[in-house]
């Protein structure tokens, strides 16, 4: 981590995907999600345009851009989370597992419950911690009331939140430290065995510390789960990822192994951006 | 550049020393008087209550006055048991609750979590308009509309009757309960809705268990604060309810409320500084002291609203 700091546009070595037989390559593992040709617009103004990516299985990308690029739009579209808002115009084709998410006979609900969220602020219900992760089984039907004690105890062991907070289950989640906080609601998502987390800026309102912690967790998270990360911090993006995509003005610029775009950047604003040059 | 040197110009004495700003004390002084005509106006009425009760007391002991089921005081032979004008006012409070409640919480649920902006924009001034409808409009509503209404149900109904008076103050309270509750229920962060969303939760579990509950205190206050008003409320319920103080729960007939019956004395040609004109001061007495126990509970509940986030 601290190797990290010194020297932001190496990524520190990864050798649990080094040794995964040549997955490294885009080809070779499967593309869990996909966007093909999206454009995403809040009434006139266009936030997303013609950005086509795919996202590995048991990979974590890492989305980076300056801010208002349309990197959280374009997150937020990959489980239909925009269309709460209002007027937005979504076009393209986005694919989970080959599927079209967003069309006509798909319902919304069923498509959050495979793609999780985790949001840029903690924002843990106002009940207690253990009914913060219990609920979305809960109401989904996802296990019985006799079974959730495990489920919650399971999330929080996955979340490493569990030994911190095992005595206090029943205190309000709002107790908690805010890094304790985003653990929690990293849970409440896991609890849920979704197949795709989407994480939006999950560590900007933290502080290092527990910005470490979340970083680490994910490196435990992918070998159950895709992940996709929305950061503006280009060295959290550098240690995290094995993939990076570039976005400015809604703009794909760059996609490619994180190695890669962070050390012989094939677009000139993408070697600009990473080397700090604007942003 | 030329002038003084900067330290004999900007002396400690010529900067700090006070001088009375006459302009700055009028102002201070006419706000004063404005936020003192309300503080005042309250205090005077609380000790004309207070001594006006005390001389009724003197001739009618507390507990005849707080436990008798006979409120007869203009009549011979007289009784002042309040529990008829109290049992009369509960029925209306209860009743319009029952009416308003539901109706009004539904009303913002839909308004908050389900409408479209536009849907909103409609229906919200046509509440705040339905809000300022005068009370006795109201009253007429129920003897021509809501009373009839009842009667070709259920034959039995007199033309007074506290069904109609409970049915028209809910319908009075449901626009104060509704937007009331409405904005209760939008302050509640988007944050929260997104977790839900996130979760899988439908539009329907997000607003019954997430936005509901955390709108809990402002929710539950607004009901309280309707409730007040349904207790205070006097041109309707005479109106429709009448004025005979029965110690009954038929909805069917004629009742009292303690407004009700506050007017009726108060317009009649009762004697001042008799025990009959006092007895309005006992009821007017009890009345406040019901509204002010609702009110403290309203706030107590409101100070609770600011939970999440922070």
């Amino acid at each position: 981590m601290v190797a990290a700091h010194d020297a932001p546009l190496v990524p520190r070595p990864r050798p649990e995907i080094e040794r995964s037989e040549g997955r490294m390559e885009p080809v070779a593992a499967t593309p869990v999600l996909e966007a093909k040709g999206v454009s995403i617009a809040y009434g006139e103004k266009v936030a997303v345009r013609e950005v086509s990516l795919q996202f590995l299985e048991n990979r974590i990308t890492a989305i980076i851009g300056p801010s208002g690029c349309g990197k959280s739009t374009l997150l937020r579209a990959f489980n239909r989370m925009n269309e709460l808002i209002g007027d937005v115009h979504t076009t393209g084709n986005f694919l989970y597992r080959g599927e079209d998410i967003y069309s006509r006979d798909v319902d919304p609900v069923q498509v959050r419950r495979r793609i999780g969220m985790v949001f840029q602020k903690p924002n843990p219900f106002p009940r207690s911690i253990f009914q913060n992760v219990a609920w979305g089984p809960a109401i989904n039907g996802l296990a019985l009331k006799s079974e959730l004690p495990a489920r919650v105890e399971e999330a929080l062991r996955m979340a490493a939140l569990w030994d911190e907070v095992k005595d206090r289950l029943d205190d309000s989640g709002f107790s908690l430290s805010g890094g304790q906080q985003q653990r929690l609601c990293i849970a409440r998502t896991l609890a849920m065995e979704p197949d795709v987390i989407l994480l939006d800026e999950p560590a900007s309102a933290l502080d290092p510390v527990s910005t470490a912690a979340i970083e680490d967790l994910l490196f435990e998270l992918k070998k159950r789960y895709t992940i996709v990360i929305v950061t503006h911090n280009m060295q959290q993006a550098a240690r995290v990822s094995d993939f990076t995509a570039f976005l400015e003005s809604g703009k794909l610029v760059e996609f490619g192994e994180t190695d890669q775009v962070f050390t012989r950047p094939r677009q000139k604003r993408t070697e600009d951006y990473v080397t700090g040059r604007f942003g | 550049m030329n002038g003084p040197a900067l330290a004999e110009r900007v002396t400690p004495a010529s900067l700090f020393r006070q001088s009375i700003d006459w302009k700055e004390l009028a102002v201070r002084g006419g706000l004063l008087l404005c936020a003192s005509i309300s503080v005042l106006t309250t205090i005077g009425i609380v000790v004309v209550l207070a001594t006006e009760s005390f001389g009724f007391f003197r001739h009618v002991p507390v507990h005849d006055f707080l436990l008798g089921t006979r409120w007869a005081p203009l009549l011979e032979p007289r009784s002042f048991g309040v529990l008829p004008l109290v049992s009369g006012t509960m029925i209306v409070v209860v009743g319009s609750a029952v009416v308003a409640v539901p109706t009004g919480l539904a009303t913002a649920i839909y308004l908050s979590e389900y409408a479209s902006p536009r849907f909103r924009s409609i229906v919200k001034p046509v509440l705040e308009i339905l809000a300022g409808i005068p009370t006795v409009v109201y009253g007429y509503f129920a003897l021509t509309t809501i009373t009839p209404a009842l009667r070709a149900i259920f034959p039995a109904t007199e033309v007074f009757n506290a069904a109609s008076a409970a049915i028209v103050v809910g319908v009075m309270i449901l626009p104060m309960v509704a937007s009331l509750c409405e904005d209760a229920l939008s302050s509640v962060p988007r944050a929260q809705r997104e977790a839900g969303f996130a979760l899988g939760a439908t539009r329907g579990e997000v607003a019954t268990q997430i936005v509901v509950p955390a709108a809990a205190s402002g929710v539950v206050a607004s009901f309280v604060l309707a409730l007040s008003r349904a207790i205070g409320e006097t041109m309707a319920v005479t109106l429709a309810a009448g004025a005979t103080p029965r110690f009954s729960l038929n909805l069917l007939e004629s009742i009292q409320t303690m407004t009700a019956y506050i007017v009726q004395v108060s317009l009649g040609d009762t004697p001042a500084h008799t025990v009959e004109y006092q007895t309005i001061f006992a009821v007017g007495a009890l009345l406040f002291l019901i509204t002010l126990g609702l009110n403290v509970l309203a706030h107590r509940f409101l100070r609770g609203i600011h939970r999440i986030g922070e």
